[in-house]
This record gives C-alpha cells, structure tokens and sequence, in this order.
C-alpha cells in the first residue's frame, strides 16, 4: 500500500471512493503515530489531530449527505467509528495510547460542532446561500449548535483558569468517553474524574448563564 | 484550597447548615470566592441534563461541512446547469413541453419534424455522465431495440447528443400514469390489478426474448395510459437503463440521490452489488416482484423511508441479506391498513386472507435472494398469476419451509433427521447434544403427530400450538417427548411474536405453561441426588433460549452463565451448544445492544474453551457466526467490541461484513487500479 499523506488527500477530495481509500492508508498511519506517541515522541501527537479531524468531518458529510434534512448525527458515535477506522485494532494499545487518540477526537470534534455552529449562525443572519428552515424543535437544550459555540466560548475561559478540568470536559463533551475513560486517558482518579466534572459543568453554566444575561 | 477544591468538598456535605458552616470556615474572609461557590453549588444540586448528552452534528448545516468536498460544487452545479426549454430544438425535435423530472434527467413532450410528423417523448440525460460512453451502450443495443414490437412497450427511436453535449433518448409517448398510482386512483380491486400486472410480465418477457433486459423497472417506467376505455399498462425507458448504467457507487447514489434512491427499493440483490458483475433477466424478474408486493400491499418490501435513511452499507445489506416480510404480515401490520383495503375494494379484514397463501408464495418466490429460485422467465411469473386468478394450483411453493429445510440440511450433513425433530430444529437452531437427544425419539408417536399437527396448521401457531399443548396435557410422554414439543409449541408462538395476538391472555398464559414445562423438566432430569446430570443441562440451555426469546434477558443470561460451571465446560458438543445458545440469545436481544454484546461476548468466551480443546476449524466457523451478530445488530458498540477482540482474522471477517463492506471494497479497488 502506498503511503499517501494529507496533502494529497486534501489535493483529491471528493470522489466518495477515495477517503475510503484514505480511511485505510490512514489507519496505518495513526496506528503508527499512536506507537510514537507511547514511545514518547510528544511531536508525533501534532500529527495525529489533522489526521482525525480529516476523517471526522469526511464520516460527518458522507453520513450527513445520505439522511434526510432534520437528521442528526451523534458526535461520540462518530468518534467511535472514526477509531475503529482510523486505528488497527490488531495492534494491541495501551489505553494510554487510545486515550490519545481519543484526546485528538475530541478536539477535533470540538472544532467540528464549533465551526458548524458559526455555519449556521451565518445562515441565520441570511448570509451565504439559501435560508435554511430548521424546526426549532430539533434543537433541545445543550445539542443546540447556539449552545455548543457558547459551550465552547465558556470553555476557553475555563481553560486559562484551569487547563485539565477543561481537557476532561472536552473528551467526555465532545469526545463521548465515559468518566471512567477520561480518568485513565488524564491519568487521573475515576473520583477526581467525577468531582471535577460536577465542577466543570456548574461553571460552564454560570458562566453561560452570565453571558446571555450581559 | 482553591476554588474547584472547596467546591468538590462542599457538594459532599448533604446537610445545607453544616455545608453554609463548612464555606464561612474555609472561605474566611473572601467573601466573593463564597459566593461563587455557593452560586456554583446551586447549580450543581439543580443538576440537569445539562452537557450529559453528547452533541449532534445536523444535517441543515451540512454545508459548513461538505463544502471542502468538490462533489458538493459538483451538485451545485449541476442545480445551476442551463436547462433546455420548452421552443427550443434538438435535432429534428421540437420541444413542447415537460412532462417529467426524474434523478437521471428531465422529460419533454416533443415534436418531431421529419422523416415523419410525431410527438414523442424526449429525455435529456442531466451533466456529469460520459455522454460518448451513454451513446455508445445505446447504439449497442439499438439493434435489438428496434426488434421489439410489443403492445405494452413504449418504443425506443433514437438517441443523441444535444449541443451542451447531453446524451438524450427519444421514445414513443406515452399520456400515462404510474401503476400503482393509476391502481390506487382507480380503486382497482386486487383481481383487477394482478390482470393488469400479466401483460406487464408479457411486456417484458417479450424483451427478454430479443436478448434485452431493461434493468430499472419501477411504477414510474409502466405507465398505465387509457386507450378505447381499456387500461393498457406501457412499460418505457427500454435501453435507457442500460446505456446510462454506471457502476454502482457511493458516488453514483449521491449525484443521482433521487433517481439512485427511487430505484434501490426494486433493485435485485445482485444489482445492489459494488462490483455488480452480471445482471440478466432475473434480476428484472425480481423488480417484477417489488412491483407485485407494491400493487398488493401499497407498499415496497423494504420499507422505503428506511432505505433511504440507512447508511451505505446498511442500504446495500438490507437489499443484499434481508429477508422482507411476506406480503400479508406486511399488509397485517400496516399502519393505513383501512386506506389500503379500500383502495382495492375489500374490508381490512378480507384483504390478508386474500393476499395469505397463493400470492405470499408467488410474490417470496420472485423476490428471492438467490435468482435460481426465482421464475426463471417472466412467462412463469404471469403463468402462476394465471393459474391463481383461475384457482389452480400455483407453481410457487411456500418458500420457507422447503427452503429452511434444504438450508438445514446443508448445514448438519451427514446426520439423519426425523420429521418431527427438523420441524422443531428448523426454526430453533438447537444444539447438537439436544439434537442428538432427540434423534433417539424419532419414531415416538407423539411427537409425530405434533409435527403432522404443527405441518398442517402452519401459519396459525394458535391452533397449533393449542392442540400440542394439549398432547402435554395427556402427560404420558417421555422426557424427550416433552421437550421436543416444548420446542414446537415455542417455535409457533415465536413464529408470531410481531403479530397483535401477543397481547392476549392465552399467549400469556402460553408463555408461563412453556416456562413451567421447562422447570419440570428440569427438576425430573436431576438424578437421585438431586444433582444436574446432561440431561437437565441440555434442558437448562433450552430454557434460556426460551426465556431471552420471550424477553426475560436477565434470567436467561443469569442462566447462560450458571450453564458455564468449569465440570460441564470439557464437553466439545456442549461448548458448541452453549456458544449458539448465546448467539441465538444475542439475536433476541439485537434491540438491546448492549444485552447482545454481553451474549457475544459470553459465546465468544465458549469458544475461546473449545480452541484450547483443540477444535480449531469448527470453533473458527463458530465465531465467524458470533460476529455476524454482533456486526449485525450493532456497528458502533461493535467498535469496542473489536477492540476487545483484536485478532486478525476476526477483523478480517468483520471486514468482510456489508456493514464494514466499504474498507473491504477499498481494497478491491486498490488491486484494480
């Protein structure tokens, strides 16, 4: 199999077969980079997100393309799928090592419902192509992509104040990882795991609270 | 402490004064620290579901997405594209109207000048396909497109390009209607709509005869036009299928999503292949069939807005593996059944008697997976409607009971099978230990006659049932006796799990006699001393079958794993025997993923023992069953799931799994390019 990087990727997108093919080439390389990252090589993790991020939004569009308008995709199942084609399960890793990749997921996934969201406060305002009419009732509570951008604004903050409780927010968020994952991928208690989720989200809505009421 | 510390501590504290007394102490003096903790615990005791669920990514903003992929431009222009209009000219033609759109293109009513003056039916092929490619697949079959001359053919007369270079087709007129719209306007009655179906048959039978098959028959290629009074149904499109084919891929589903979409519900499972090496006049067969199930029961085999909601790989396994309700359960179920009676002319309680049966049979035996079980010509198709609008007897056997046969035949070689056990084993997979069992009773008379009971009642698992029970009842037979029936009277109420009957008081009641069998069974087997022998093992496992198929998982799966004990776990057959109990319960359970993970995972470990005894080939077949289901009835938990089995060739098989199929394409494609 020949070794194709993302700059040729990103030279030919779109054909739907390709990123199949990508999907395939990648999975050695993240395999790879993932073996880096547990032999301590702390470059190689730079490497890993624009691989996810990739992959992510190319299982975002090709999911969202087939459905039909009104449906949703749950990020952590597209998470989980991402690892599943992205990784070579043959390879035994650590759940350090799946821990970093589900770190570079979350993240990546992050940036995905953020710059969704922008998308869609642009297409509000009318801005680019056609209005789109969303049925309100579509978006409850925190999926609203109104929200996520708050989320996310609110995040950064909590990030300058406190950089791990923000990190634990973003995989269990936006990487869908259980409590008891995210401890072992921060090397962390499954108790401090749990008490600084409790802490994160009081916050993370305060500080949301504070801002739509300025 | 700082904030996050005092916070995490405070919420510990259930009691408010002593928590208020805990914050005045640790805060001291810091009066806003206090009450931003108090603010931050306020939220946090009026927890809810806040952050808990994960976000969802949505399909109105797709955009923001995709627009990185070109395919997406490529859409956007296609929308944009000049569109020929009504007045303008191609070649000899005259456009005067549109009269359809479709995925593929659009239609015009058009005007012909010369050699002759005509109106015909004009469709311009839609950018983006290799036009000289269309044209060149056209003039191919041109020929034998000439050579058909069929009442119920809409002709085909010419083809060309325009001057944007768009492939068109020109083909005789047709003022109709979609059949099955045209059937439900006119409220045909079932008789009335299976007449009109036989010269549709005819149609393209005649077709086939000139070597040609049209490859995309849907209600929208057989118009039904009025000539004289007289419905005259005209199947179009002849050819066109054919020269505008593209190999079927994501691709081509996405660019043409209407049209790609439209035809998949009446696409063959060969055609629904991504390397769909040979279609011929059986797969046309099979769309015959869609269209028969749709004129019958007002609706497609595969639930349409499924299909068109599945994922790609989804999409081709459902047309690829799965079996389709026959049409009178469908009918039975259906939501709008009294719109649907109506529309045919009859009550909601006579039209499932009507369908039951007969056209079951001929509808299954045209849809079959297989092609060599289909009609082998659409003659024989018509000839069975034929002699079931005469009241012969139709050619279409009941494709289940022949065909599971055969199946379980092949599957057990070599080992002699009475009657009444295949009946019961059939439609429950049971082991081999209880097979071997029950190969002991063959000749008993009871359990004959449940069988004859049971072969003549098919399809009505009350009576069946009711009338096995009441051979328990005469609690004369043996042990063996009595679990074989056991099995049969399951296998009828499990027949009609889906069916209303489910709520009523005798089901219960059924269902409770079943379990109490089973307990005696059990308690009778145990030998003096009171302790478990084979016997009462074998009987155990059945019992958890039982429970996890009526809905009781948590019994069943406590069961699955006391039947794990280390004495009983040397036996090879027994392995194998607890192995498929868990895969079948893990199949009950494929609602409930995690239930069917547990049971996968449970089997997997049987077989993990049965390799280490050495039994490589078969505990190899085994797995790849396991994994089946667990790929089956769930793609994303199956992720863990790989993860926790890491082995090649498991990932392998998995691969090999339509729902992992695009990985295992990908590679495909890398060896052909």
């Amino acid at each position: 199999m020949p070794e194709v990087g993302i700059s040729h990727w990103r030279a030919q997108p779109g054909l739907a077969k390709e990123p199949t093919l990508q999907a395939c080439q990648f999975m050695g390389d993240a395999t790879r980079i993932l073996s880096q990252i547990e032999q301590g090589d702390a470059a190689a993790a730079e490497r890993l997100l624009p691989l996810v991020y990739e992959e992510l939004r190319r299982l975002a569009a090709t999911r969202l393309r087939r459905e039909k308008s009104g449906q949703t995709l749950d990020a952590t199942a597209l998470v989980h799928e991402a690892y599943l084609r992205l990784v070579d399960v043959n390879k035994a890793q650590s759940f350090y090592g799946r821990g970093h990749f589900f770190a570079a997921a979350a993240e990546a996934m992050r940036r995905i419902l953020v710059e969704q969201a922008r998308h869609k406060a642009t297409l509000k305002k009318g801005g680019s192509h056609r209005q789109v009419d969303a049925d309100p009732d579509l978006f409850c509570d925190s999926e609203k992509p109104d929200s996520i951008f708050e989320i996310d604004e609110a995040l950064a903050k909590l990030s300058a104040q406190n950089a791990a409780v923000a990190k634990l927010v973003e995989l269990k968020f936006f990487g869908g990882l259980t409590l008891e994952e995210c401890a072992a991928a921060l090397e962390i208690s499954v108790r401090t795991a749990h008490r600084n989720w409790a802490y994160a989200k009081a916050w993370l809505k305060r500080e949301i609270g504070k801002e739509s009421a300025d | 402490m700082n904030e996050l510390d005092i916070f995490s501590a405070a919420l510990e504290i259930p009691d408010p004064d002593a928590r208020a007394a805990f914050l005045s102490a640790v805060c001291k003096q810091d009066s806003q620290l206090k009450s931003r903790i108090e603010e931050l615990l306020d939220i946090a005791t009026n927890d809810d579901d806040f952050m808990e669920r994960a976000p969802k990514i949505y399909s109105e903003i797709a955009e923001g997405i995709t627009q990185d992929f070109s395919l997406h431009d490529q859409l956007a222009a296609t929308e944009d594209a000049v569109q020929e209009r009504p007045g303008e000219t191609i070649g000899p033609y005259k456009l005067l109207q549109q009269i359809g759109e479709g995925g593929m293109g659009v239609v015009f009513m058009a005007e012909q000048t010369t050699p002759v003056k005509r109106r015909v039916a004009l469709k311009i092929v839609k950018p983006g396909m290799d036009s000289k490619a269309v044209l060149a697949r056209f003039e191919a079959e041109r020929q034998a497109l000439t050579l058909m001359d069929h009442p119920n053919i809409a002709r085909a007369l010419d083809a060309g390009t325009t001057e944007t270079g768009r492939p068109y087709f020109v083909m005789e007129l047709v003022k109709g209607t979609p059949i099955t719209k045209y059937c439900d306007e006119h409220k045909l009655s079932l008789r009335q709509r299976l007449e009109l179906f036989v010269p549709v048959c005819h149609a393209v039978q005649h077709a086939h005869q000139k070597g040609i098959v049209h490859r995309d028959l849907k209600p929208s290629n057989i118009l039904v036009a009025e000539y004289d009074e007289q419905a005259v149904p005209k199947v179009i499109d002849f050819g066109v299928a054919k020269a505008l084919h593209q190999p079927l891929t994501e691709k081509t589903l996405f660019t043409q999503m209407g049209q790609v979409i439209g035809t998949l519900e009446y696409m063959s499972p060969e055609q629904a292949q991504v390397n769909e090496l040979d279609v011929d006049t059986r797969s046309d067969i099979y769309s015959l069939g869609v269209l028969l199930y749709e004129l019958l029961t007002g609706s497609t085999p595969h639930d349409k807005e499924r299909l068109r909601l599945a994922a790609w790989e989804e999409l081709l396994r459902i047309i690829r593996h799965e079996d389709p309700p026959i049409p009178s359960k469908r009918i039975s179920t259906s939501g709008t059944l009294p719109t649907i009676a109506d529309s045919r002319r009859t009550t909601p309680g006579k039209i499932g008697t009507l369908i039951r049966g007969d056209l079951d049979w001929i509808v299954m035996k045209s849809l079959d997976k297989d092609r060599n079980r289909r009609y082998a010509t659409c003659s024989g198709l018509a000839e069975d409607i034929h002699r079931y609008l005469s009241d012969e007897p139709v050619l279409a056997r009941s494709p289940s009971q022949a065909y599971r046969f055969r199946k379980f035949i092949q599957r057990n070689r070599g080992l002699s099978i009475g009657t009444a056990a295949v009946a019961a084993s059939l439609l429950l997979g049971i082991g081999t230990t209880t097979w071997q069992m029950l190969r002991a009773i063959e000749g008993e008379r009871s359990a004959q006659e449940a069988a004859t009971i049971a072969n003549r009642n098919a399809g009505n698992w009350q009576r069946s049932s009711q009338r096995i029970s009441e051979i328990l009842e005469r609690n004369q037979n043996s042990q063996r006796e009595t679990a074989l029936l056991l099995m049969l009277v399951e296998s009828y109420v499990a027949q009609q799990s889906g069916s209303p009957n489910k709520e009523t008081s005798e089901y219960d009641e059924l269902l409770n006699s079943i379990q109490a069998y089973y307990d005696t069974l059990i308690a009778n087997s145990l030998d003096e001393r009171g302790y478990p022998t084979a016997h009462s093992h074998v009987y155990r496992r059945q019992r958890a079958i039982s429970l996890a198929r009526f809905g009781d998982h948590e019994t069943a799966f406590a069961e699955v794993i006391a039947l794990a004990q280390p004495e009983t776990l040397t036996s090879e057959e027994w392995l194998f025997d607890l192995a498929r109990a868990c895969a079948l319960c893990a199949q009950e359970a494929k609602d409930k993923p995690e239930l069917a993970h547990g049971y996968a995972l449970q089997g997997i470990n049987f077989i993990n023992k049965l390799v280490e005894i050495d039994r490589q080939e078969r505990a190899a077949e085994e797995r790849k069953q396991e994994l089946g289901i667990v790929a089956n009835t769930m793609t994303t938990a199956a992720a863990g799931f790989l993860v926790a089995v890491r082995s090649e060739p498991d990932f392998e098989f998995l691969r090999s799994r339509p729902e992992f199929g695009d990985v295992a394409d990908s590679d495909s494609d890398q060896e052909k390019n």
